[in-house]
């Protein structure tokens, strides 16, 4: 057991490494958090406790009537709440208990420059321009839009600064070329299931992203460029 | 070409401005070591994934509150291992999974894993402190940084954590 501390120091040297499409995706992700310093930015002076209390009544009560939520007629057509379109490389009924060919792992392009997207982190995002939903990503599933080709995966680069939101946010993006959508599904790797699925939509080769979402538990966000999108 | 022989605090300032590509250096500088931090930490591919992609996230969203006070990477490495400790916790609570790199992962040989099996059954602190100073390769100094202990606790929770590992690892062959 004198050799225990070198054993260890012989593993670290056969310590896996992160895969490319996961470094690609993060380094998407996060470069794009990066954002100047607004000019005479100052900290947010701390919230009175009375006011605090006020405003999060208000949105309990908004939140608890049916016709309040961001989204809520894009969020509806989410596969489980209404049809969601369906490539045909996806296969596999809506609705059902998710597997790991049930999330599709593609990337496409569609014909449309301004696009509308909704998220909300209880249900999932809906990418849609006019009456045309292009992609869509739940805890358990996933799609994209027959009507958008696949093309090979590109590389991203550093694009706007994007807005990160673990709330409710529905924006309107217009983007400078017809848009890209990538959508795969996040997988447990010990167990190979899936527990949810990322959308992301991009422009141009090498891609910048306009609007993406991390749809999973405990942790699921939207990231949308804050210059080609407004809400 | 000069971001990548630039240091990390100049890099850092200009990430502050907005400088994506000085951000970019910092990824790809630091983005390999962060993942293996989480996962020697989680003991799960799919973990270090989404702790590494979501500590870089808060490391670029705020430079702004990063004050220098310490490296970049120091900041940035505790940020994932708190990340990965939280992560540890709370799959714990929730599916009474059992936390520790059990089964064989990237280039690992068969007789690593006897003691993959031991490291996942030590505490994640105590693991934590494993791994950080032999896969990882930091020194006590800075792994007392990385969880804000004093150094005489990283010293003594390592002792423990080693003898805890033999015991183990005696256990199994005998």
């Amino acid at each position: 057991m004198a050799d225990l501390e070198e054993r260890l120091e012989t593993m670290a040297a056969r310590l896996p490494a992160p895969g490319p499409k996961t470094t690609r995706r993060a380094a998407a992700v996060a470069l794009a958090t990066v954002s100047a310093p607004r000019a005479g930015w100052r900290r947010p002076a701390r919230p009175r406790p009375i006011l605090a209390i006020a405003t999060l009544a208000v949105v309990v009560v908004l939140v608890a009537t049916p016709a309040f939520g961001v989204g809520g007629e894009l969020l509806d057509l989410l596969p489980g709440r209404g049809e969601a379109p369906r490539h045909p490389a996806e296969g596999g009924p809506p609705g059902v208990e998710p597997e790991k060919s049930e999330i599709p792992d593609v990337f496409v392009s569609c014909d449309a420059r301004e696009i509308r997207a909704a998220f909300d982190p209880a249900q999932g995002a809906v990418v849609a321009t006019g009456e045309t939903v292009l992609g869509s990503a739940t805890y358990a599933s996933g799609a994209v839009s027959e009507t958008c080709r696949r093309i090979p995966r590109g590389s991203f680069v550093p694009g706007e600064p994007l807005r990160v939101s673990y709330e409710p946010v529905d924006v309107v993006c217009t983007a400078p070329r017809d848009v890209d959508l990538e959508v795969h599904p996040i997988l447990n790797g010990d167990t190979g299931r899936i527990f949810g699925s990322n959308l992301i939509v991009s422009y141009g080769n090498p891609a910048r992203t306009l609007f993406a979402a991390v749809v999973k538990p405990g942790g699921a966000r939207a990231f949308y460029d804050t210059k080609r999108c407004s809400g | 070409v000069v971001a990548e022989r630039a240091d990390d605090a100049v890099l850092v300032d200009l990430a502050r401005t907005g400088d994506r590509d000085a951000a970019a250096a910092l990824f790809e500088r630091h983005w390999t070591r962060a993942w293996r931090t989480a996962f020697a930490i989680t003991g799960s591919e799919a973990a270090a994934d989404d702790v590494a992609q979501e500590a870089f996230e808060h490391a670029f969203a705020g430079l702004s509150s990063f004050n220098g006070r310490s490296a970049f990477g120091t900041w940035l490495y505790r940020i994932v291992v708190n990340a990965a400790l939280t992560a540890v916790r709370d799959e714990r609570r929730r599916t009474a999974f059992a936390p520790g790199p059990a089964e064989p992962a990237g280039s690992w040989v068969a007789s690593d894993a006897e003691l993959v099996a031991a490291l996942g059954a030590l505490a994640a602190d105590r693991r934590a402190v494993v791994v950080l100073r032999y896969w990882l390769g930091f020194v006590p100094t800075e792994i007392a940084e990385l969880l804000e202990l004093p150094v005489g606790t990283v010293h003594s929770r390592l002792a423990r954590a080693l003898a805890e590992l033999r015991l183990n690892l005696e256990g199994t062959d005998g």
